[in-house]
């Protein structure tokens, strides 16, 4: 079963009533690749999201990650194994400061029963204090520390993209989905965020992306996954997908 | 016992368009403004109390008053949409909130005016009407017609009328709607107006059926979010189906059950829709 | 702080007996305020507390009257029955967002309601149950205005340090990650059991209500359905939104201030609420971060349900 594969969608289906979002879809991610997810609008793209994380149940099929079925657990217990998602929208939590942000990102590493939490043990002050640590060094490491009691919503977009990639990162993921992290920036920040991801996160963790720009993804990625209409329609190396005809017409079907 | 039964289900289809009567513009407005106007029920009972005051108090013949009640409804609705909804438009939270305020200061107020007896209007109606082995009371048909009239009315100038296309534009994207010179401000104001015209003519209607008195708002608002829930908040179909699977329940419901437990089984109806499908039979995602 | 306890502990002795019942009130409304709050600042508006406020005064009321159980051992169990009856009915309803969620919970209280006034054994239909007994520990009754004064104070400020408490824990932090449905879905995708915490959430809130309830039973000696009804869950309404709903302290001045206002305006019955919907109004447009807004900075934790927000939807997983 296992042929070193991080996470592998076996023939993952979803219908919603009578609308097929995904069709018969298998993959399978490596560890430390960074995979791109590419389609037309609708292909599907955030659908493979929600379904690898959990938001919505597979009609049909299994997704693993390493050898552990994870079909039918919930969201965050995904999340505490290890699946990690970032959104398009709503990817900071707006009416907390940076620091707070990033301290409900670190929530998987605290580890301390209600009891404790609330009569604030030595144990617990200790352990809230490491979180606080571990949540200063990660905004030193992104040079992001001048924000730290800014108020995430009040930030400039660019900033706030990078927070909620961030966020994501302290949960410690073993898999890592951006939901088109650069939507609404303009080049000179979609460099800098890109630049970030490609140089920063990945060596992190196994990044996936889903984008909307091919070239960026093509710039970047290691392998791009193809969406169309919910099937997969291809599956390569950068150089290979750009040369794809079905690709390129899928593209030019959707100008 | 077969009699009952279809006695039953006529009555349970005339209900049904007065419930799709009521809860129309509770469904348009939360479809094309995203306003969950709580304060529904509390113009419904106003259009009950302007008959009963105008057809009791001023001698005015009740279908005068009828149609007196359902003009009057208009500005009211203008004056509310521009003065209460308009400044705080888009925070959901806020709107809902103020429809609560509205609600206690509409329910409040009728208390205080018109004291706490309970009022009767008296029917135009004289007689009964009779179908097949069943009595249907003529108040009840009257209020199912012209329900039924009304909601093909609004269908029509839904689906055929400028004035329709503009709403169902700003209902699926409003920014879009917006720059092809579709006005939100104007929407919105036709919207409510509409809304509480028919709420003040459901509450007209019912005035010689039900007792009247400023506490019939909150059943009946219960009542209205439980069919467009059923059939799907912002769906007019759903709204003209879960009026009368709404409809029906009850009168079927209450022969086999009993009143009381007719509710019971709505309230329970209401949880498994909203547990199981959530956005309704017809609702939008 | 302490300051302020100190002032509270003092005053009742200089007051009549009328005040001391108006400042009475102001603790059971300000208790049942910070209740409704913890639920409502993770974005469920519930427009059906007065249920829980209400079984828990029934409960206890039942207990003492039928089962002759002691007060103060029949208030913690009435509250713990009303925490037990939120659990179950959370899980269900807390799925849904907005006004799905709003509604149904108003739904379970009319039906609660229903149930009370329907049935003359045990609950004591329309009438209610009357000669509830008064609270009394080791032999000492609390019969007087002043005693009972004592005992609310004391029951407030001990629900207001748990909750402060609370807020400054982790899981009160936590809680504030399930704000709308997008930070919901985002508090879920890196870790956080957000049903958990909605679900401990709604069932502290319910069980501060009955609790408060309970004691209302006994301070009252008397309940009935028409108690608790929509008007009172509005009252909570009003009370967080016009003293604001970003911090504990919002609810506690609002239920204050609007309690001795209403009290000294003499206003009651419809006058009062008529005076609550436009104060209501008054706040949603022109205050709407509520009176604390006016010395905290607004920005830190505004009002739910802003522009960006998406519209309610029904349900998160």
């Amino acid at each position: 079963m296992n042929d070193g594969a991080l996470l592998r969608l076996n023939d993952v289906s979803k219908h919603f009533g009578g609308l097929t979002a995904l069709s018969d879809v298998t993959f399978a991610l490596k560890q430390a690749e960074f995979l791109g997810v590419i389609g037309p609008n609708g292909a599907g793209k955030t659908t493979i999201f929600n379904v690898i994380t959990g938001v919505y149940p597979v009609t049909k099929g299994n997704i693993f990650l390493m050898d552990e079925e994870i079909t039918h657990l919930k969201t965050h217990e995904r999340a505490r194994k290890g699946i990690v998602r970032s959104f398009q929208q709503t990817n900071v939590f707006s009416k907390l400061s940076v620091l707070e942000n990033l301290l409900q990102g670190f929530h998987n590493s605290f580890r301390i029963n209600f009891v404790e939490d609330f009569f604030n043990t030595k144990k617990s002050r200790d352990k809230l204090d490491q979180l606080k640590a571990q949540a200063l060094d990660l905004l030193r490491f992104l040079e992001m520390e001048r924000f730290r009691d800014e108020i995430a919503g009040s930030l400039p977009l660019g900033i706030q993209k990078k927070l909620g990639i961030a966020i994501a990162l302290a949960a410690n993921p073993k898999v890592l989905l951006l939901d088109e992290p650069v939507s609404g920036l303009n080049p000179i920040e979609i460099e800098s965020v890109m630049h970030f991801i490609a140089e920063t996160v990945r060596n992190k963790c196994t990044c996936v992306i889903i984008e909307h720009h091919v070239k960026t993804v093509l710039n970047y990625c290691d392998r791009i996954i193809v969406l169309n209409f919910g099937r997969k329609i291809a599956e390569g190396l950068p150089v290979e997908i750009s040369k794809n005809p079905e690709v390129i017409a899928a593209y030019l079907g959707e100008e | 016992m077969v009699e009952l039964l279809i006695g039953s289900i006529i009555e349970g289809i005339m209900m049904g368009f007065i419930y799709i009567l009521m809860s129309l513009g509770l469904t348009m407005l939360y479809g094309i403004m995203h306003i969950v106007n709580f304060a529904h029920g509390e113009i419904y009972m106003l259009g009950a109390m302007g008959v009963y005051f105008l057809s009791e108090r001023f001698k005015i013949p009740y279908f005068f008053s009828l149609l007196i009640v359902a003009v009057a409804s208009v500005p009211f609705g203008l004056l509310i949409d521009r003065v209460i909804f308009r400044p705080i438009r888009g925070n959901w939270l806020q709107l809902l909130v103020a429809t609560v305020g509205l609600t206690l200061i509409l329910q409040s107020g009728s208390w205080i005016s018109f004291g706490i007896l309970d009022k009767a209007v008296k029917s135009p109606f004289k007689s009964v009407v009779y179908f097949w082995t069943a009595t249907i009371s003529t108040e009840r048909l009257f209020a199912a017609i012209v329900g039924a009239l009304l909601v093909i009315l609004l269908v029509l100038l839904i689906y055929r009328t400028k004035v329709g296309r503009a709403m169902r534009a700003i209902e699926e994207d409003e920014d879009g709607a917006r720059l092809q010179g579709v006005s939100p401000d104007t929407v919105s104001a036709i919207n409510v107006s509409i809304g509480f015209m028919l709420a003040a003519i459901a509450g007209g209607l019912m005035a010689p059926i039900f007792v009247v008195n400023p506490g019939m708002g909150l059943p009946a608002v219960l009542m209205a979010f439980n069919v467009v829930i059923i059939g799907g908040l912002g769906s007019v179909p759903g709204c003209i189906l879960g009026g009368l699977f709404c409809g029906l329940i009850q009168t079927v419901g209450a022969v086999f059950l009993g009143v009381e437990l007719t509710y019971g089984l709505l309230f329970a109806l209401l949880i498994a829709v909203l547990v199981i499908r959530p956005t309704g039979l017809l609702g939008h995602a | 702080m302490t300051g302020l306890v100190a002032v509270f502990v003092t005053l009742p002795f200089f007051l009549s007996k009328g005040w001391l019942h108006i400042l009475i009130v102001m603790f059971f409304n300000m208790s049942y305020a910070v209740g409704l709050w913890v639920i409502m600042r993770m974005g469920y508006l519930s427009f059906g507390h007065a249920a829980y406020i209400g079984i828990g005064a029934y409960a206890s009321s039942m207990l003492t009257t039928m089962l002759k159980v002691p007060v103060l051992l029949s208030i913690p169990i009435s509250g713990l029955i009303a925490a037990v009856v939120a659990f179950a009915i959370g899980k269900i309803t807390l799925r849904l967002r907005g006004i799905y969620f709003s509604i149904t919970v108003f739904a379970f209280t009319e039906v609660v309601r229903t149930v009370w006034l329907a049935f003359d054994n045990p609950f004591g239909g329309p009438a209610g149950i009357w000669n509830i007994p008064k609270p009394s520990l080791f032999g000492f009754k609390f019969s007087s205005h002043l005693s009972f004064y004592f005992l609310t104070l004391f029951f407030f400020v001990l629900v207001f340090l748990f909750l402060r408490r609370l807020d400054k824990s982790h899981f009160g932090f936590t809680c504030l990650s399930v704000q709308t449905r997008e930070t919901e879905l985002l508090a879920q995708s890196i870790g956080i059991d957000t049903a958990f915490y909605k679900n401990m959430s709604f069932t502290l809130s319910c069980l501060i209500c009955g609790l408060a309830g309970a004691l209302y039973a006994h301070y009252f000696s008397f309940v009935s359905p028409f108690v608790f009804t929509f008007f009172l869950s509005m009252d909570l309404i009003v009370f967080i939104m016009v003293g604001g709903a970003a911090t504990i302290i919002g609810p506690i001045i609002g239920a204050g201030s609007l309690t001795v206002v209403s009290e000294m305006a003499l206003a009651a019955g419809y006058y009062r609420t008529l005076l609550f919907g436009i104060l209501l109004i008054l706040v949603i447009e022109f205050l709407p971060g509520g009176i604390v807004s006016l010395y905290h900075k607004p920005s830190k934790r505004e009002s739910v349900g802003s522009k960006d927000e998406r519209r309610s939807t029904p349900k998160t997983q």
